[in-house]
């Protein structure tokens, strides 16, 4: 909420300076609709001025993709809302199967961080949006939710099969025995 | 435990691999000039923002949004209707004597209906006065020097100034005469107690060591004014018997 001068000149800052790149974010999802991806950014501005305690400012890169992130997700949803499939049946999906497998061991080494990387690249990209906001921004599910205004259920769901994901292809390789 | 372990390394090497992949995908974007280009942010864009900030501002609990509303429109209807009855010159004139009355009783202290009366004092000293005349002031701090004296039936008033400039007035008047104002504006008011027997009013502004002390009884009544210190007015007030 914006309610000190202090968050009121960290939107400014926001906007002023991640504007463009929040819209070609958007851009890169809904293609040249303006109007569309002023509304995801705006959108996208809305949930960061309700979340603006969970944003970090200290590290301005992380901060400008952080907000490529929420702008782009927002598109997504825009597009989502527009083709009227609003539910995400993807999501939905029992996590049980992925957290009842027995832990085996990750080979470590350079190979195995390979097969990572390259998993990484070619994971969806609600997968891997949300990893980054998990694992390189550190916000806790519950905040993802928010920014990304999907369920905090479906954030789980999207981290474990982004993990399950790189252990089958970790398998694949025999490095994960 | 094991499970856990596990865990947090491919999180560890996930949160490495993510990092690249962030600086990969950053290359792509376009410089910051190119995208002002592409997506200006126009002055449109900023009235949105400015506008959303004040409604977030405002982010309360409905009612508590209606219910001030309604306090606001209240107030304003009461305004505005004193504002039409004050036109009226008896209105006025009834404000204004309800206003003065206020402020006399706030600064003026009337001792002459007070029940204390001087253990010493005897009988048909209140009427003829002789309970101010016996009166004599004490002490005077070092450095005054009396300026003038006054002596009349039923008052007595003594002015001191001393070589800085500092001054102090001693004002004894009979109290049914006499009502004393005093005006506290920027002095910190308190009572005290003089000789562990007698309340006394003490307004004094220490900033600029200006002070006044009022006390008395339905016999006499007793101002002392000046610019001294807190302590040494208070000892001037004890020492007038």
């Amino acid at each position: 909420m914006v309610e000190t001068a202090e968050d009121r000149d960290k939107v400014v800052f926001i906007y002023e300076n991640y504007y463009s790149f929040m819209c070609w974010c958007a851009g890169e999802v809904l293609g040249h609709k303006k109007h569309d991806v002023e509304d995801s950014v705006h959108n996208a501005m809305i949930s960061i001025i309700e979340n603006l305690e969970c944003v970090d400012f200290s590290d301005k890169q992380r901060l400008k993709n952080f907000c490529g992130i929420v702008a782009k997700n927002k598109a997504i949803n825009h597009q989502k809302r527009q083709s009227k499939n609003v539910i995400q049946t993807e999501d939905t999906v029992n996590l049980e199967i992925d957290q009842a497998e027995m832990p085996d061991e990750i080979v470590l080494g350079r190979e195995t961080y390979n097969v990572i990387l390259r998993e990484i690249f070619e994971l969806d990209e609600k997968y891997r949006d949300v990893c980054v906001l998990r694992f390189v921004h550190g916000h806790r599910e519950k905040d993802i939710a928010s920014f990304l205004d999907i369920p905090e259920n479906t954030v789980s769901t999207r981290i474990s099969r982004a993990k399950k994901t790189l252990r089958e292809a970790l398998r694949k390789e025999g490095l994960y025995v | 435990m094991y499970n856990k372990v596990h865990d947090e390394v491919l999180e560890g090497l996930m949160s490495a691999a993510l990092n690249e992949y962030i600086e990969t995908e950053n290359k792509k974007v376009p410089d910051d000039e190119q995208l002002s280009k592409m997506h200006p942010l126009s002055k449109k864009e900023k009235r949105w923002l400015n506008r959303r900030a004040k409604e977030k501002k405002h982010n309360k609990p409905l009612a508590l949004v209606y219910l001030s509303r309604a306090a606001v429109i209240f107030l304003c209807v009461v305004s505005l209707s004193f504002a039409v009855l004050m036109t009226n010159s008896g209105v006025r004139a009834a404000v204004v004597d309800a206003v003065m009355t206020w402020y006399e009783d706030h600064v003026r202290f009337d001792f002459s209906k007070s029940e204390d009366v001087p253990e010493d004092t005897q009988e048909g000293e209140k009427d003829d006065g002789i309970g101010v005349e016996d009166m004599t002031v004490g002490y005077i701090p070092e450095g005054f020097e009396e300026a003038s004296r006054t002596e009349e039936i039923g008052f007595r008033e003594y002015i001191y100034y001393s070589e800085n400039g500092d001054y102090l007035l001693i004002s004894i008047n009979k109290s049914e005469d006499t009502e004393i104002e005093q005006d506290s504006e920027q002095h910190k008011y308190e009572k005290i107690i003089l000789n562990n027997k007698i309340e006394a009013h003490m307004f004094y502004n220490n900033e600029e060591r200006h002070g006044a002390i009022l006390f008395g009884n339905n016999v006499y009544t007793v101002s002392i004014t000046g610019i001294i210190d807190k302590d040494e007015l208070i000892k001037v007030a004890e020492n007038i018997k």
